[in-house]
């Protein structure tokens, strides 16, 4: 496992860009833009749907290779790894939290948290997943399916999931996009405290600018291009790498 | 860090969609392909080995080498092969009794025959016969009931046959192995082998007949075949088997035989699109599961190690549940026919077994690992994009692998490269062109825009939409209907032959020899005892001497390639040929060519059978010269007629108008059905007319009977086999839509559709789908019975016009309502419900 010192960035972006071939033409999803995140720090990626916000988030994830430029994520080059590589990489070091859930369905909420856990050869994986369900209110839910839990339960579990191996980076895709206000608040309270506690980075993709306004940094995406505001002022364009 | 085993997980995931019955298809079609396969293989081979047993009576052996020459005890290399050989040796000689000269057919045995099947003995000319053990001792003959009646002979007195006195011991009623003709051949005689020698009749010259009755086990019998094979002059041995035997038991057999490996791999063709479809959609539920798999950190190894598992595991389930449901079923079907079938049901090899298994492996395994490769290339980034769906296999590599497991597995099961080739062949080219045709009329039903009526509109437009997809679906329905259509046709077509030869009255006796100035008569006092003598025909034993002036000699000497059959037709030339005179068309007789006598010709002339016709180069408007009783006749042939041999009715491979022989007396032959109660009758009558023969069928007829109930039974079972793998077919490709209809229909709710609408859409969609499956079906299973019926199974086809119309309509109506019920629950979801699906 990789160790990511305090003073060294967790993620490292320099002159990233994403393009893709739509017939015969080239369209630019990402122009090349260079920043980094440090450890526990709190980044909100924010923009228009389209605008390329959740294709920077599978780049930094390592789910998606960058068609030009470099990342290190806690210190390994995942721009030049296999996809089993940065599978490893994501195991040892990234969280997850979906719009969507995608929790498997096939699986008790206890057995969903479990997951990763097993993916990973942890040992009493079952003892923390009891106890991770517990610090989201779920203790009396972990043998409900997830077509049994309500959509913010299911969004809990999905927290609880992505705290489960103790991840460095929690990458969040609009957490509270499915979710009615009260829920919305519930999850969203949940995920900081729970960052907090763990000391998590945290990478929040959102469209909501209250969501955005509770992280320290912010990156605008509008077109491709990535800006950062600074300290909640007007985004500046972000190539400081 | 230990790594939990990935055994574990996928025996996890695999239970979870157990218990909520996501399995319940996949496994079903696996169960199935191997449980048809083993029920059918245990159940024919079963069955055929009893009815090859059972005729193997008929052949008094289960294999028998013949020549006109003594057989060389070399050739039977008693030492090599585990085999039971008898000898006989056959010829026709005079039997002298107080004066009294009659031919016989003496057919020379020992002490071993019959190997297969019972001698039958009566104790009085016409009694009821029975069957014996008893040996016949050197210096007995056993004669039949006719050679008693006309030489006057009592049981104990001493006839003489060459330069040996023989003492007639018993009345022959029956032999197994007895030549079924019905014209003038001589009563038969039993004479002890070791007897032969000293009548001094057979002499260079001679026409003898030396047969080797063999019997064995089948991979003893076949062992010594090949064997042997190489060594033997086809000019001058003959091999007869059951199966190869061209009596109505044995074209029966063959017949039900191929009608069980057709329709056995049909069953098997249909399980096996039943698991793709099934396997395919399997794997797509797993998409996200594999991508989230993956963005926690799944090893690429790790997701190819569960899911492999998993396969494995639903294979090794389905074989093991096939297997036993395909031995409860066979199990069940001979408890509960255990009154028609055999008694002592030989046991049966490994082979059901490996053949099961081996089914199971090559198809399960095949059509569910297949999916599993594109299965791990999803790529976790499907997490972020639902519309990636990973590298499909490339489309030659698919088609030309799944095209050669499909060839596999009907060659495995038939164990025939041509069939398997010509099936395969076959079968793809209907699929394509099926393909092709469902795309175009698809496309065709979308230009329909007059289509008033939201429904249908909604139906077209949702068929048009993913045509595709219903394409593939439209091949599929109409192939297995097309399947379920040729088993049911086939099997009605079969059953309607088998039973009109063997229907109540079918003739069990025949009559000969009949002299013409009795022949009223006798039919008369056949009428009185309530017993209908069929058509009388006259027999003009004579030669057919010319064609058009050339003689025949020189159209017989260059032949040198010719079947059995054919051997059998030159031989009815080379010798006396019967012929009869009559101006009704014999029933089972049909002309091919020309036309038959009108009741106005004063020609003379002749009609013949199209085999001899095609043999001896004879047309239509050539002229034939018959030398009956040293005087020469002419005849026109007019007609070229089809005959149906496998009839217990008189057949003749010429028949001549009467101007012909213009009623010169001869004897006449006819065929009547006489009830059990009425043999005492016939005794009575038969005594009056001392010169006529009796020649009983009813063994014969019976052994047709009985085999052709058990094939029968057979055959229903198989199609029940069939109508279900179908009925798979139609389930998985149903359950396959549903994934997308889930959408579709939320979609459809969004936008402000009444459920009373999406509902009658959906069975529109399949009622459509369901008639043109239906009417593709009959068209193409039309073809392909032409096909079989003409070529593979040598019966007479004919259209089944009543299928064009049923057919579209009732798969429509069926497809509609297993459409609905399989839909039905995504139709009468409520809103939240929708979502919850769709998502």
């Amino acid at each position: 496992m990789t160790f990511v010192p305090a003073n060294l960035p967790v993620i490292e972006v320099k002159q990233v860009a994403k393009t893709v071939k739509l017939n015969d033409e080239e369209l630019n999803i990402l122009r090349p833009a260079s920043f980094a995140i440090y450890p526990k720090e709190t980044l909100a990626i924010l923009g228009a749907s389209g605008s390329g916000k959740s294709t920077l988030l599978s780049l930094l994830a390592g789910l998606d290779l960058p068609s030009e430029g470099e990342i290190y994520l806690a210190s390994n080059p995942i721009h030049k790894m296999s996809e089993d590589q940065r599978a490893q990489v994501r195991a040892q070091h990234i969280g997850f939290i979906f719009q969507s859930f995608m929790l498997v369905q096939s699986l008790t909420a206890l057995e969903n948290v479990t997951l990763p856990m097993e993916l990973a050869g942890i040992d009493n994986a079952t003892e923390q997943a009891k106890a991770l369900l517990d610090s989201v209110g779920l203790n009396n839910r972990l043998s409900h399916f997830p077509n049994q839990l309500s959509g913010g339960e299911q969004q809990r579990v999905a927290i609880a999931r992505a705290f489960a191996c103790k991840p460095d980076i929690l990458f969040a895709d609009e957490p509270t996009g499915n979710l009615d206000l009260e829920n919305g608040k519930k999850v969203q309270n949940l995920l900081f405290d729970l960052n907090k506690e763990f000391g998590t980075t945290l990478v929040l993709v959102t469209h909501d600018l209250k969501l955005a306004d509770l992280c320290a940094r912010k990156l605008h995406i509008h077109g491709g291009v990535i800006a950062e505001a600074i300290n909640g002022d007007k985004p500046s364009k972000s190539n400081r790498g | 860090m230990t790594t939990t085993p990935w055994f574990k997980m996928a025996f996890r995931f695999l239970l979870r969609e157990a218990k909520k019955g996501e399995l319940n298809l996949i496994l079903a079609s696996i169960l199935l392909a191997v449980a048809s396969v083993f029920s059918l293989t245990l159940f024919s081979e079963k069955v055929r080995l009893a009815l090859v047993e059972q005729s193997s009576q008929f052949l008094a052996a289960d294999r028998v080498l013949s020549s006109s020459r003594p057989i060389p005890d070399s050739l039977k290399a008693e030492t090599q092969f585990k085999l039971t050989h008898s000898e006989q040796i056959r010829f026709s000689s005079m039997i002298y009794f107080d004066g009294e000269l009659k031919l016989a057919s003496i057919k020379a045995i020992d002490d071993l025959y019959p190997l297969k099947g019972d001698v039958l003995l009566a104790d009085t000319v016409f009694s009821e016969p029975f069957s014996t053990r008893d040996k016949l001792k050197p210096g007995e003959v056993w004669l039949e009931a006719k050679l008693f009646q006309q030489l006057n002979l009592s049981l104990g007195d001493i006839v003489e046959i060459g330069d040996s006195e023989f003492i007639a011991s018993r009345i022959l009623a029956a032999s197994p192995d007895k030549t079924l003709s019905v014209f003038g051949q001589s009563p038969e005689v039993l004479m002890h082998v070791t007897d032969v020698p000293s009548t001094n009749i057979i002499q260079p010259g001679s026409r003898v007949n030396y047969r080797d009755y063999i019997a064995g086990t089948s991979d003893e019998l076949n062992r010594y075949y090949d064997w042997l094979k190489p060594q033997l002059n086809v000019d001058q041995f003959s091999w007869y088997t059951v199966e190869e035997d061209n009596s109505p038991v044995g074209a029966s057999l063959a017949r039900a035989q191929r009608y069980f490996l057709l329709a056995s791999l049909l069953s098997v063709v249909l399980a096996a699109t039943a698991i793709g479809v099934a396997a395919k959609r399997y794997a797509q539920r797993h998409y996200d599961l594999v991508a989230i798999l993956k963005t926690f950190g799944a090893q690429s190894q790790q997701i190819k190690k569960i899911f492999i598992t998993q396969a494995s595991l639903i294979l090794v389930v389905g074989i093991l549940a096939g297997l036993l449901v395909g031995l409860i079923a066979q199990a069940g079907v001979f408890y509960f026919l255990a009154d028609v079938l055999p008694n002592n049901l030989p046991e049966t090899s490994a082979k059901p077994w490996i053949l099961a298994i081996a089914t199971g492996l090559l198809c399960g395994g095949f059509f569910l690992m297949l999916p599993l490769f594109r299965l791990f290339t999803i790529p976790p980034l499907r997490i972020l994009r639902q519309q990636l769906s990973g590298q499909k296999l490339k489309m030659f590599v698919q088609v030309s692998s799944t095209a050669l497991v499909i060839w596999g597995l009907m060659w495995l099961y038939s164990q025939d490269f041509k069939l398997a080739c010509i099936l395969f062949v076959s079968s793809a080219g209907t699929a394509a062109v099926l393909y092709v045709i469902a795309l175009a009329g698809l496309k065709l039903l979308r230009r329909l825009s007059f289509v008033k009526g939201g429904a249908l509109k909604l139906a077209i437009a949702r068929l048009h939409q993913r045509s595709q997809a219903n394409s593939f679906a439209l091949v599929a329905f109409t192939l297995a209907i097309q399947l379920m259509l040729i088993a049911l046709l086939l099997k009605g077509d079969l059953f309607e032959q088998w039973l009109a030869q063997l229907k109540p009255g079918t003739p069990n006796y025949f009559v000969a020899n009949l002299a013409h100035h009795q022949k009223d008569d006798f039919a008369e006092q056949f009428k009185t005892k309530g017993v209908e003598l069929g058509d009388l025909y006259p027999i003009y034993r004579s030669r057919l001497v010319s064609v058009n002036n050339e003689t025949l000699q020189d159209k017989l000497l260059d032949d040198s390639q010719q079947t059995k059959e054919e051997e059998e037709q030159r031989s009815a030339i080379g010798r006396e040929l019967n012929l009869t005179s009559t101006l009704i068309l014999p029933k089972e007789n049909t002309i091919v060519e020309g036309q038959w006598f009108s009741e106005d010709n004063d020609l003379p002339l002749a009609s013949i059978e199209e085999k001899l016709a095609k043999r001896m180069n004879i047309k239509l408007g050539d002229t034939l010269a018959f030398d009956f009783s040293g005087q020469v006749y002419l005849a026109r042939v007019s007609s070229i007629r089809k005959v149906n041999w496998q009839t217990f009715n008189a057949n003749f491979f010429i028949i001549v108008s009467p101007q012909v022989f213009s009623n010169i007396p001869t004897s006449y032959i006819a065929s009547f059905h006489l009830p059990i109660d009425k043999q005492a009758e016939l005794n009575q009558v038969m005594q009056q007319y001392p010169s006529a023969r009796i020649i009983d069928v009813r063994a014969m007829l019976e052994q047709v009977r009985t085999i052709s109930q058990q094939a029968a039974l057979a055959v229903e079972f198989i199609f029940y086999l069939v109508i279900l793998a179908a009925s798979l077919v139609l389930a998985t490709q149903i359950q396959a839509s549903l994934a997308e209809r889930a959408k579709e229909f939320h979609v459809l709710t969004c936008l402000g559709a009444k459920s009373k609408v999406i509902k009658r859409s959906t069975i529109f969609e399949f009622a459509l789908l369901g008639a043109l499956a239906g009417l593709f079906a009959t068209a193409s299973s039309e073809l392909a019975l032409w096909a079989l019926q003409t070529h593979v199974l040598q019966m007479t086809w004919s259209w089944h016009l009543a299928y064009w119309l049923y057919t579209p309509i009732i798969s429509a109506v069926l497809l509609a309502i297993l459409g609905y019920l399989s839909c039905r629950g995504l139709v009468n979801q409520n809103y939240h419900q929708r979502v919850a699906t769709a998502s």
